[in-house]
């Protein structure tokens, strides 16, 4: 096996043990759920479930097509009978994993609806964590968000040199 | 013209001097033990957490549906 194909079979490992993990870590507390990466029945799920209504924010397709690190978490949360709840991809840099694109399902009704954030911070910690990386990041897009990851989350908030803003919360 | 090239590289030097370095590439970063996130939270931080109903979704505006 190539040196290029053991790192992959290693991040494979990590992301599968990683979304394992935060299913025993959250299942008591949450409805049923499970999670997995962005598959063939990902796609389906997300092509047939969502864009039927329309109302889906972000261009999946082409989000996982643009960002397809080799380390890349890729997030998809799934509710009872295959129902695509959530969807979320996040990137390594040197010290973080920084989730960039996370969204809930559209339709009103979804069993996991509020709770898709912490899934998907749940998730993001044990994969930071198995790769050695020690903390989360994320660039909420409004007021209301930055408050939820501030006090609820506990996270800080971080300006870089070109005045870049974004919150971060060691892990 | 010499003086005036001396000021303006020794003003280019204490520029570079100064520009902080970048985070080292952990290459060898040691797997730790996946604690997980919501473990880390206080009791009030997790029923908030819990009760969250609200917006969830960001990204980057350049990946929205048209």
């Amino acid at each position: 096996m190539s040196v290029v194909a053991r790192h992959k079979a290693r991040f494979e490992t990590d992301r599968y043990s990683a979304r394992t993990q935060a299913v025993n870590n959250l299942q008591p507390h949450l409805p049923e759920f499970n999670l997995s990466g962005w598959g063939a029945r990902a796609k389906e799920a997300y092509l047939y479930q969502w864009l039927g209504d329309h109302k889906c924010s972000w261009d999946w397709e082409e989000i996982f097509r643009r960002h397809n690190d080799p380390d890349r978490f890729d997030i998809a949360i799934w509710g009872p009978n295959w129902r695509l709840c959530g969807l979320a991809v996040g990137l390594t840099t040197a010290e973080a994993l920084e989730i960039r694109f996370l969204e809930g399902d559209p339709r009103p009704d979804c069993p996991l609806k509020g709770r898709r954030i912490l899934i998907t911070l749940e998730s993001a910690a044990c994969y930071a964590q198995a790769r050695g990386r020690t903390e989360l990041r994320v660039r909420p897009k409004n007021e209301r968000l930055e408050d939820l990851y501030r006090q609820t989350y506990g996270f800080v908030l971080e300006t870089t040199r070109g005045g870049d803003r974004y919150y971060r919360k060691g892990v | 013209m010499v003086e005036l090239a001396k000021k303006f590289f020794g003003w280019t030097a204490v520029r570079l001097v100064d520009k902080p370095l970048p985070e080292p590439e952990p290459v060898n970063a040691q797997a730790r033990p996946m604690t997980g996130f919501f473990a880390g939270l206080s009791a009030e931080q997790k029923k908030q957490a819990l009760d969250y109903r609200g917006e969830e979704a960001h990204g980057d505006k350049e990946f929205l549906h048209a």
